[in-house]
């Protein structure tokens, strides 16, 4: 029982840090720029398409498609934050609006994939092959490969919001843009700089969950459980998301194992329910005092 | 002016996600017939009109749809249908269910009493229009595992799909040809239908002297096995087994169980497809996978002539073999074959073909109609096939066992699957 137990830790902690690497960078964009990106996921999906595509049909090594696969979901991120989303912030009632772009977005980036790539499945084959084994327990290289560059980006990505002047003014912009921007941080390219890392975080977990498991134009409802995530781990708190993602994935796997599919799910609202109750700005957040709409 | 910009923004982009709705292929928007004309007008060759109802925004209705575009004009060509001294094309007049009941009903009656449809192959949505069929001596040769289409009350009504009888004569043969495994995990997705093939397997089992350690339910989109992976290795089956999930989830689901050290017996049930799994990943871990195979995998020195036939023409229509699902196309051939021995259009004669025991011959291998005496229904309404099974050995396909539609029978008589049949 004792290594049933760890193994569904394992399990669990692989699982809950692909939630963490989203939610981290969904964070980055509400936390900063305030858009609820609900097309976030989309750009997890295009970068699990990206990598696909260029190493099935091109024959492109893993890494360099990786690369692709994060950059592109970056770059796109920047041109729509630039056409669309710089626009609805100059706007009144922001907020939403910015929400009814993000579900247009949501839907014409999903639609596209299914013209594009139709309904059915594709999969990249291992790149890494073999089974660790320990003690009774069980792990693919594959997917200890998934967790040590998972683990890699995020360190890179705290390395940059808390020693680089890009980061300083990202968490500046996020405490309050006008009182950061009269210290001569510029609040509209930081929101830019959100928005593309923020993509590139997404397209790079597409890219290193492709091989694990399998493509589909599906991929984008992750989303749903991100925005879980970010409501548990406290809107802009990054230590939150790390914790709420790891939350995610041991809920799931033990509920998985122990009360079965449906139950484990109820098991997830109800520690996100029971959290929010006392916390209300969840984990690590602080309670938002009025909706910024 | 900043809310006119809006406007049009939000305006611009509804127009292209209606655009972009309006070009999918997935999700067809009308209900309207289409129909794939004779390829041929000569005079002299008459036209029969032979209803399609399935949902064109399901994957396999639309395999279904596809594949019938193609092999139905192809049959035309080769001459068509041959009665007594006559020839008929046949122009199929196709409608999309949906899946939903009403609309399916209301194709029904556009069928029957506009396009004075007398055959019709149908799908799921069967128990909402089988009484305005049966009224109007329409024959309807259905894909359904509805029980209702069963019934002995009705006339014109067969069951022509595999859906009701594989998987009991597929456990069957393991139960024989496995004597030595007993234990088995079953792995379902956490839906209706995953929920009935688990009771369906409850049922079966004891009969059959199996035992189901486990029943692991996931929810259907999921791609990560690794903890229902864990709970099938907590059982440690001798057979694992996993169905229902479509080629994802049955891919995954087996990879992550070898994964976390599972060395038993992978058995799918439900058919192995190295085609659909290899487009997901490389064919390792279901290597050694056992199950039913579709006779359009089969090598070309054991593929029957009508398989070979069927593929060409959808290669010749569509450029490609993409390995659609056409598993509901079967009922065409079903009917093509009563409509031959009947030698008449008239629907009574062609369902009194059916329901005497017709032997018939489809791209997916021959079968039979067979009578459901746990149905109290004498009359041989529900189809049988006959089945191979294979193995992946290397990611190359291994025929195990050819089992023709009489001995399959004889293992539901031997079991006792649908009840006692008299000798």
């Amino acid at each position: 029982m004792a290594s049933i137990l760890v193994q569904l830790v394992v399990d669990g902690l692989a699982m809950g840090l692909v939630y963490v690497l989203l939610a981290s960078g969904f964070n980055l964009i509400i936390g900063i720029s305030g858009i609820l990106f609900l097309a976030y996921g989309q750009f997890y999906m295009l970068g699990a398409y990206i990598l696909w595509g260029l190493m099935v049909l091109f024959k492109v090594p893993f890494f360099v498609s990786l690369c692709v696969a994060t950059a592109v979901p970056a770059i796109l991120g920047g041109i729509i934050y630039k056409l669309i989303f710089q626009r609805i912030q100059s706007m009144k009632r922001q907020f939403l609006n910015g929400i009814v772009a993000a579900l247009g977005l949501l839907t014409l980036i999903g639609q596209a994939a299914l013209l594009g790539f139709g309904t059915s499945s594709r999969g990249v084959g291992s790149i890494f092959t073999g089974m660790l084994e320990a003690g009774g327990i069980r792990i693919s290289v594959e997917r200890l490969v998934l967790i040590t560059l998972a683990l890699a980006v995020l360190l890179g990505l705290h390395l940059l919001l808390q020693r680089t002047s890009i980061g300083r003014g990202m968490r500046a912009v996020s405490f309050n843009p006008d009182i950061a921007a009269l210290q001569g941080v510029n609040p509209g390219r930081t929101f830019l700089v959100s928005m593309v890392v923020g993509c590139a975080l997404a397209g790079f977990a597409g890219g290193i969950m492709a091989p694990v498991f399998a493509v589909s134009p599906g991929m984008g409802s992750i989303v749903l459980l991100i925005l879980l995530v970010v409501m548990l781990g406290g809107v802009g708190s990054m230590i939150g998301a790390i914790i709420a993602g790891l939350i995610l994935g041991l809920t799931l796997s033990f509920g998985q194992y122990f009360i079965g599919t449906g139950l484990a799910q109820i098991l997830f609202f109800a520690v996100i329910g029971f959290i929010v109750f006392f916390r209300p700005g969840g984990l690590l957040g602080q309670p938002m005092e009025e909706l910024p709409i | 002016m900043k809310g006119g910009k809006l406007l049009v923004l939000v305006g611009v982009m509804l127009l292209a996600i209606s655009l972009v709705a309006i070009g999918c292929p997935a999700a067809p928007t009308t209900t309207a017939p289409t129909t794939t004309a004779p390829t041929t007008t000569a005079p002299e060759v008459k036209t029969l009109k032979v209803g399609l109802l399935c949902n064109f925004g399901w994957p396999l209705g639309l395999d279904m749809k596809k594949f019938l575009d193609a092999v139905v004009p192809a049959y035309n060509e080769a001459g068509g249908l041959a009665i007594g001294g006559d020839r008929y094309k046949i122009d199929l007049i196709e409608y999309d269910s949906k899946n939903d009941p009403e609309t399916a009903r209301a194709a029904v009656e556009r069928m029957v009493y506009q396009d004075e449809v007398k055959f019709i192959l149908g799908d799921i949505t069967a128990d909402a229009w089988i009484s305005l069929t049966e009224e109007n001596k329409v024959v309807s040769i259905l894909s359904t595992n509805s029980p209702a289409a069963l019934s002995p009350n009705l006339k014109y009504t067969f069951q022509g799909s595999y859906l009701n009888t594989s998987t009991p004569v597929i456990w069957a043969w393991f139960a024989e040809k496995y004597p030595e495994m007993k234990t088995v995990v079953n792995m379902s997705p956490d839906a209706l239908q995953g929920h009935a093939d688990a009771g369906a397997l409850q049922a079966l089992f004891p009969t059959l002297g199996l035992e189901l350690a486990d029943i692991v339910y996931y929810p259907p989109e999921t791609t990560d096995f690794s903890a229902f992976a864990t709970k099938v290795m907590a059982s440690n089956p001798q057979v694992f087994c996993s169905a229902g999930g479509g080629t994802i989830q049955d891919y995954l689901s087996v990879k992550f169980v070898r994964e976390a050290g599972y060395e038993g017996l992978v058995f799918m049930y439900r058919g192995v497809d190295p085609g659909g799994w290899s487009k997901v990943g490389p064919l390792d871990p279901v290597n050694g996978t056992i199950g039913p195979l579709m006779y359009t995998y089969l090598p070309p020195e054991l593929m029957p002539a009508i398989t070979k036939e069927s593929k060409d023409a959808y290669i010749a229509k569509y450029g490609s073999w993409d390995d659609p699902v056409a598993l509901f196309a079967f009922t065409w051939y079903v009917l093509q074959d009563a409509l031959e021995k009947a030698q008449s259009l008239d629907p009574d004669k062609v369902a009194q073909v059916m329901a005497s025991g017709l032997k018939f011959d489809t791209a997916y291998g021959p079968g039979m109609m067979i009578s459901r005496p746990d149905q109290d229904n004498p009359r041989t309404i529900d189809a049988l096939y006959e089945f191979t099974m294979a193995t992946l050995e290397e990611g190359e396909i291994k025929v195990l066992d050819q089992v023709s539609a009489d001995k399959a029978f004889e293992l539901i008589k031997k079991y006792e699957i649908f009840g006692v049949y008299p000798d």
